[in-house]
């Protein structure tokens, strides 16, 4: 049973990628050639690349259902897992909630995943205060870059 | 002679204040980024790429230069002090280094480490300038043909010097390569691999590849890493003696006792492997310090703190600095990650790697030269003289602010580069693959060189077909071409078959 699973967990992320590439072979079909170059033509290299990938995705997938160790997988994911979810949530809030208090909730986030300042929650406000602050001098002041805001707000 | 008087006006260009200014804290970022275990000058730069749209383009390339340099020779300085190698190209350092800082000798190793950086990098980078007038002149002599064969042989060396497994170096630089199909074809004005959006019709561009594949990526695996880690690593030692200033000087006996001979030897091996595509300053530091250790009077002091040692690998490592430039400037084939991210420097700001290079654009890569040279020269040892003794206390700062901060300029600099959050997303999802793929032991440096190089190869291959008639005898009859098919099958053979057959093949430490 535990094989099994760490079989899976292998062989997940090749899976990924054969359903990746059978996605871009499906794209790669839907070229529409403006003139014929004979063989090498705007879909010689991505059939290429596509029939590549599968054979060692194939290869790769033998050699992992034999292989019973599970080096690197035995790691959680949660962590990461949630930095993924709070970056989405920045980017998407970046526009909208403005680069001050889109950076400043993200800072908080990231320090509460890595554990950093969790006992002062003090020092926590101030440190992402001071990030978003440094940044905003880097970028707005001294690059001169115009940053989102909320008009008239921040 | 007009490139060496372009060089001499590379080093007056970096006499500006403004230049001198960036050189320096581009030296003291790469140094940062050197010395944390985790972080790269790679890193370093790639978070750069964003605010070069906001600088010209010299300062963002002599802070480039100075950033590689730097970044090479401060993975040294956690080596030796807590033996954890700050780069990958610092390994052999830590197994010295460590040795001797265990026997109360720390600031005695870090002082032979930047006098072998300042000697390797300074004959690098001296390399570099004599020797790209005649790279040049050669890159004029290869046709499309040898362009393509080329770039193929990087493309396989890559893969094969990656040290990962073959199947997963070639899945990784043929996701490259797919990624970098996506948009107008490089032969016909028609979008390809588009999906039916708008948004990709122009393609991919290079910024959220490398932002995700360096700096999200990073910060991913390290928060994958916060679970597992014990409390005291990456912590300076509290028993760790007092470094005084004049204890990095190194002795002159020990200086004579290593020898010249070891010091040009190493470098030369360095800038040689330095001008191999993909090989880096790992494997350049290695093969140097296997060859100092084969050729060493006292073999038996390696592996306990042999000066020597440090000094070949050191010496070597920083030298790659200069080879690297090389293939990257002459066809735009990178030598290492780092300048696979330079060039991503020199594409944003409108330069196209070439020969013509140096004929119509010596002036904005010149002060590049000169930076990669004062930086080994000047700024390695002055800077450990003065800052070395808090140099090692670089590893104390918190995690969750260090990679909170590289979040948010990785984030902002996509942002600010294109102003979408189009690009923004996009760094999370290469990102999030990247991770995947350094967590199942695909390398994610193929990824970006398949990337870059893909387009060369498409485009390379199909105009040497269309120009001879579809003939694809025409790469075995052009003798460029051919003496490159030669190479790639000779690397191939000497890497792979025979390492295979001597059962030494197939590791999976992967970068």
């Amino acid at each position: 049973m535990q094989n099994a699973r760490v079989t899976l967990a292998r062989c997940g992320f090749p899976l990924f990628l054969m359903v990746l590439t059978t996605a871009y072979l499906v794209a790669t079909y839907q070229i529409r050639v403006q003139f014929s170059e004979g063989l090498v033509g705007p879909r010689f290299m991505p059939f290429l690349a596509a029939g590549l990938t599968y054979i060692c995705l194939l290869r790769i997938l033998w050699k992992e259902t034999r292989n019973s160790d599970d080096v690197g997988q035995s790691q959680s994911l949660v962590r990461p897992a949630i930095v993924v979810v709070v970056t989405i949530g920045y980017v998407a809030l970046f526009e909208m909630l403005g680069y001050a208090i889109s950076t400043f909730i993200f800072s908080l986030c990231l320090f509460g995943v890595f554990g950093f300042e969790r006992e002062r929650p003090v020092f926590m406000l101030l440190y992402a205060a001071a990030v978003t602050f440094v940044f905003y001098l880097l970028f707005g002041v001294a690059f001169d870059i115009r940053l989102p805001v909320i008009p008239g707000i921040l | 002679m007009q490139f060496f008087m372009e060089v001499l006006q590379g080093f007056a260009v970096l006499a500006r204040p403004d230049v001198l200014g960036f050189m320096v804290l581009g030296f003291f970022i790469g140094a940062f980024f050197g010395a944390m275990p985790g972080l790269t000058s790679v890193l370093a730069i790639a978070l750069l790429l964003p605010v070069t749209y906001s600088i010209d383009v010299v300062p963002a390339l002599v802070m480039c230069a100075s950033i590689f340099m730097s970044g090479m020779y401060a993975g040294s300085i956690t080596a030796t002090t807590i033996n954890i190698p700050g780069a990958p190209s610092s390994m052999m350092t830590a197994i010295e280094g460590n040795s001797l800082m265990r026997k109360g000798k720390g600031a005695n190793a870090l002082g032979h480490a930047a006098l072998g950086s300042m000697i390797g990098g300074s004959i690098g980078a001296l390399l570099l300038i004599c020797l790209m007038p005649l790279a040049s002149q050669a890159s004029l002599l290869i046709q499309t043909p040898g362009k393509f064969s080329l770039v193929l042989f990087a493309l396989v060396v890559i893969i094969i010097v990656e040290r990962a497994e073959l199947s997963k170096g070639i899945v990784a630089t043929m996701l490259g390569i797919m990624v970098a199909t996506i948009g107008i074809d490089v032969m016909q004005p028609i979008p390809r691999i588009n999906f039916g959006t708008e948004v990709l019709v122009e393609g991919i561009d290079m910024m959220p590849i490398i932002i995700g594949t360096f700096a999200i990526c990073e910060v991913l695996l390290q928060a994958q890493m916060y679970s597992v880690r014990s409390s005291g690593e990456g912590e300076v030692p509290a028993n760790m003696p007092t470094i005084r200033r004049r204890d990095f000087l190194p002795k002159w006996s020990e200086v004579r006792e290593i020898g010249l001979f070891t010091y040009v030897k190493s470098a030369l091996i360095g800038y040689g492997i330095g001008v191999l595509p993909g090989a880096g300053g790992s494997m350049a530091a290695f093969v140097a310090y296997a060859d100092a250790k084969r050729g060493s009077k006292k073999p038996e002091e390696y592996g306990k703190g042999s000066r020597e040692g440090i000094a070949a690998a050191e010496s070597a490592n920083n030298s790659m600095c200069g080879g690297a430039f090389v293939p990257m400037l002459m066809f735009g084939i990178p030598g290492d990650p780092t300048t696979a991210v330079v060039l991503g420097v020199l594409i944003i700001n409108g330069l196209q790697p070439g020969p013509r290079l140096l004929e119509n654009q010596a002036d904005l890569i010149a002060p590049m030269f000169a930076s990669l040279f004062v930086s080994a020269l000047i700024l390695i040892p002055l800077t450990l003289f003065l800052l070395g003794p808090w140099f090692v206390r670089i590893v104390s700062i918190p995690r969750g602010l260090l990679y909170a901060s590289i979040s948010v300029v990785a984030l902002v600099g996509s942002y600010v580069a294109t102003f979408s959050i189009f690009q923004m997303s996009l760094a999370i999802a290469f990102g999030v693959l990247a991770f995947f793929m350094r967590r199942n032991g695909y390398p994610t440096v193929s990824l970006l060189l398949g990337y870059i190089l893909g387009p060369d190869l498409e485009q390379y291959l199909r105009r040497s077909l269309s120009l001879n008639d579809n003939d694809p005898t025409v790469f075995l009859t052009h003798p460029d071409s051919l003496f490159f098919l030669a190479l790639t099958a000779f690397f191939f053979y000497i890497m792979v078959v025979r390492q295979s057959k001597t059962g030494k093949g197939g590791t999976s430490s992967v970068p």
